[in-house]
């Protein structure tokens, strides 16, 4: 984990005094919002498994892969909100639930994770599984247990230990039953009317602490936060710009911001990724674990550490390599210390100025996850460009398009990506599309699909040159340097914040609001930790649309289905 | 090759300072070894009385002998070569200690002249890869000639030893068996060795160069294929034992040098060190399927080829088809430098290794990893 807060704390602390002196000028003009609707998210696998560390520890082992997530609107956060649990899912929760289960109440773990010790081991002790179940149980539903719901899940315990004849075994089973329940595995946002606006609806303080803490910290709520929204903390503005602070000031806050930005740039999609080993041998699963990592330990420590504007990510120097990444890009990484056994290998390294391989869209996170498996793709990229960077929607090909021209990277006439794709321009059915993505994509051509850099191909020198909307570029700085000062380039991150935060597109009556936020980012000089904070502090953030709203626009039968299944 | 350039990477780039006051070049091609092996040329005409023994008869040879009845010999092998582990190594005592000192069985490998000489075959012919080693040129009655340069008095008695030896037997482009298997174990356990040619100007004809060779404190990484990974950064050993820094010139687009002496340790299990006098080195820095490709010349303690091979000695024989006390017989017979002065028995042997080399970096020992936790 990076220590954020080894040179960052004073740069963090200044942007949160920066937004807070321009935030209260903005915060009294801060536009009504009518509010979106209520949706039921299912945890993601990281959720999920954040959220169990902050419970246990990072000791307990969280096993494979959960049911698969699904992007929507460019996000796996919005995604959640579409998605169920399959049988074959919900057997591996089961499976998942009774490994983690059984880890919490062995002998290794039992004495720091259950706060008492049963009369007899071999017998049920409700007032021992009452203090765990009811202090475990809290931080898996994000709110204090009613006293009938836990008397269900001792009473569960007790007869599980009188007919195992083990207190732990009882008390395994009872979890590993709480660990599959939907008021885990989903948080469903629940309203309520807002008494400072007559006839508006706002979160229930609960539904807050969900919000924020999946924003900030992309796990549950811990102790204190649901002690604040229990306790009415989180029903006055400073009350939640208390816990906003304290979220932030936290360790934790790094991993929110991880979460975030893998979904947006789509990371997850290293799982599926593969090059053609017989191509790019160098591009291996070390690389690719490792690449993944370095976007977003370049994403944590420029936008967290430095406290740097989102637009400089596109032209920071400055990353972070392990040995292996620097034989793909390379430069020189010092081999780890076999000594020492804290050392991960990951060093920080900055490109020196002028270097095209600077930037996070020469990272191999970048060309290579948007690239085919044997050759590079001026295509995928310039579709990623402005999907992901822009949030643009580009149409799919259609179905009967002859790649064949562009597949052959040895074609004798065409032996650069440049003259392939130009070539196959010259027909019309591809060049509407081709002509807003290929030349943004053309920029990237001096790297590989492995994301090592070139300047030839096929013993042709590579053009690199291109144009994104009408201003022409020259190779990956250029590209770099005019998405930097693309309006587009914030504006897109502010969308896609409000999107991950609140688990759903942007409504019609939220528009205001999100420019007034597009507004404060370029006020607070594009610093995400204030964006956040500003988002997270508002008004707007924690707004309901009514009823007539929430009934027209309600996402799926799914949604709906397991909110009847919850009650 | 890319052009290596400054980086500020943390302790990175004080090393990288380092580096560039010691050279003081203008430019700098830095390489890891990828390959290293002793070089052969196998011809059809180098072995006229055919080829060393397998391993099936080579114990038979050995237990017949020293003593054994060819159908106890048969029953004996067969009993080895059915077990595995602590019992094929109980079953082999027969042959390994097929030695007699003082009336007592003792290991052949630890005392091959108890043993009588099986009679090791080594090849003949006109061409060896190499150098002149010892001057003589043309003069040197028996000397090979090297295919490639076509010096004349090429001394390379090493591969004269290895020649009939079906393990060794190859020409280039094709690798002998049993080197490149043995480097294939070694490569990702032992640490790497580094070589770095320096100087104002690499591509111009007759320009001074310094060229440096070094072991590393790490190893060297693989890529998907299973290949030494290319451009992975070393840092060097600073055990000074391993250090060299000779001068070089370029000729005719290659780097060619001689210096008196080449020493870098090496390992347990492979080769324990190199130890070459009288070097003759030569490397084209062009690169060809991703590596450039040298050679060394010089003469090695003929011990060290032997230890290479006894202090294993029956894997040796039986997965290399090498017998050992014949392998042992013959580096004495045919080492051809560096006389004992008291006993006049060659200590040294004339040798030849082939190198191929990935580009790297190196950097200064001290260079710590400033891994961020």
């Amino acid at each position: 984990m990076l220590k954020w807060f080894r040179y960052g704390a004073c740069g963090l602390a200044t942007a949160l005094l920066v937004a807070d002196a321009t935030g209260a000028a903005l915060a009294a003009s801060e536009p009504k919002s009518t509010g979106g609707n209520l949706v039921v998210r299912r945890l993601s696998a990281d959720q999920y498994k954040a959220t169990l560390i902050s419970i246990f520890g990072q000791d307990i082992d969280m096993g494979g892969r959960f049911e698969p997530d699904q992007r929507e609107s460019g996000l796996l956060a919005v995604g959640a909100s579409r998605v169920s649990v399959t049988s074959t899912g919900l057997e591996r929760y089961e499976a998942a639930a009774r490994a983690i289960a059984a880890q919490v109440v062995d002998e290794k773990h039992r004495g720091t994770l259950i706060p008492c010790t049963p009369a007899n081991a071999r017998a049920a002790d409700d007032a021992c599984a009452s203090a765990f179940l009811s202090n475990v149980g809290k931080l898996l539903y994000r709110r204090t247990l009613t006293p009938e719901e836990l008397a269900v899940q001792v009473r569960t315990a007790h007869n599980a230990a009188e007919t195992v004849k083990s207190f732990h075994e009882g008390l395994a089973i009872t979890l590993s039953t709480m660990l599959t329940s939907p008021q885990f595995l989903f948080y469903r946002e629940r309203s309520e009317p807002d008494p400072a606006n007559k006839g508006a609806l706002r979160l229930t303080a609960a539904s807050k602490a969900s919000r924020l803490s999946f924003l900030l910290w992309n796990a549950g709520p811990d102790k204190e936060l649901i002690a604040a929204a229990e306790s009415g903390g989180l029903d006055t503005p400073k009350g939640i710009a208390r816990q906003v602070e304290r979220m932030m000031a936290s360790p934790r806050f790094e991993t929110g911001v991880r979460a975030f930005f893998s979904d947006m740039l789509q990371l997850d999609n290293f799982a599926a990724l593969t090059k053609d080993a017989m191509i790019y041998p160098k591009f291996t699963i070390d690389v690719a674990r490792d690449a993944r990592e370095q976007t977003l330990r370049t994403a944590v420590d420029h936008l967290i550490v430095r406290n740097g504007d989102y637009r400089d990510l596109f032209t920071t120097p400055h990353t972070f390599l392990t040995p292996i990444l620097g034989t793909v890009y390379e430069v020189p990484v010092a081999p780890i210390d076999e000594l020492d056994s804290a050392a991960e290998g990951w060093q920080p390294f900055s490109y020196a100025e002028g270097d095209p391989r600077a930037g996070f869209l020469a990272q191999a996170s970048f060309v290579a996850l948007h690239s085919h498996p044997g050759r590079s793709s001026p295509t995928l990229r310039g579709k990623a460009l402005r999907e992901i960077l822009f949030c643009q929607t580009v149409p799919d090909p259609p179905a009967n398009v002859d790649f064949t021209l562009v597949q052959d990277t040895k074609h004798a006439t065409y032996r650069t990506a440049r003259a392939r794709v130009e070539a196959h321009l010259l027909n019309p059915m591809c060049a509407g599309c081709h002509k807003l993505i290929d030349p943004m994509g053309l920029g990237l051509e001096n790297f590989d699909s492995s994301g090592a850099f070139r300047t030839t191909e096929n013993g042709v020198k590579i053009d690199a040159s291109g144009e994104i909307n009408g201003k022409k570029f020259d190779g990956a700085a250029g590209l770099a340097k005019a998405v930097h000062d693309s309006p587009q380039t914030a504006s897109c991150l502010v969308n896609r914040v409000f999107a991950y935060s609140v688990g759903r597109p942007l409504a019609k009556g939220e528009t205001e609001f999100v420019q007034y936020l597009e507004s404060g980012f370029a006020a607070d000089g594009y610093r995400l930790p204030a964006l956040l904070k500003r988002l997270a502090t508002s008004e707007a953030f924690y707004r309901v649309a009514p009823p007539e709203m929430k009934k027209a626009e309600l996402p799926t039968q799914i949604a709906s289905q397991t909110q009847e299944s919850a009650k | 090759m890319i052009v290596r350039k400054m980086y500020t990477v943390g302790a990175l780039a004080a090393a990288a300072v380092a580096l560039q006051v010691s050279t003081a070049a203008a430019e700098t091609k830095s390489y890891a070894f990828s390959l290293f092996y002793p070089a052969t040329y196998t011809q059809p005409d180098n072995c006229p009385t055919g080829l060393n023994p397998t391993t099936h008869e080579i114990y038979k040879n050995a237990l017949v002998t020293t003593g054994t009845k060819p159908d106890e010999a048969e029953k004996i092998i067969e009993n080895y070569v059915s077990r595995q582990g602590q019992g094929a190594q109980q079953a082999a005592k027969p042959i390994t200690e097929r030695g007699k000192a003082d009336g007592k069985q003792v290991s052949a490998y630890s005392n091959p002249l108890t043993v009588p000489d099986p009679g090791f075959k080594t090849a003949v012919g006109k061409f060896a890869l190499g150098f002149n080693l010892d001057g003589r040129g043309e003069n040197d009655a028996g000397a090979f000639e090297d295919p490639r340069s076509h010096e004349k008095g090429v001394d390379n008695q090493l591969f004269r030893i290895y020649g009939c030896t079906a393990n060794y037997m190859a020409t280039p482009p094709v690798y002998p068996n049993y080197p490149l298997e043995t480097w294939e174990m070694v490569a990702g356990t032992m640490p790497a060795w580094l070589l770095s040619v320096s100087g104002e100007d690499l591509t111009k004809e007759g320009s001074e160069v310094t060229i440096t060779i070094d072991r590393a404190t790490n190893r060297l990484l693989r890529d998907g294929k299973g290949h030494p990974r290319s451009n992975a950064t070393f840092r060097i050993d600073s055990d000074p034992r391993s250090h060299n820094v000779f001068k070089g010139r370029i000729e005719k687009g290659m780097v060619k040098a001689e210096v008196p002496k080449v020493y870098f340790m090496g390992d347990q299990f492979f080769f324990p060190d190199f130890d070459f006098t009288h070097v003759k080195f030569e490397l084209d820095m062009k690169e060809e399927g991703g590596h450039s490709h040298g050679m060394m010349g010089g003469y090695l303690p003929w011990i060290s080829i032997y230890y290479q091979h006894g202090q294993n000695g029956l894997n040796a024989e039986t997965f290399r088809g090498m017998d050992m006390v014949g392998l042992y017989r013959a580096l004495m017979r045919m080492a051809d430098a560096d006389p004992d002065p008291s006993t006049g028995q060659n200590r040294r042997i004339s040798t030849a290794w082939l190198m191929e080399l990935v580009p790297a970096f190196h950097i200064p020992a001290e260079t710590k990893t400033s891994s961020v936790p």
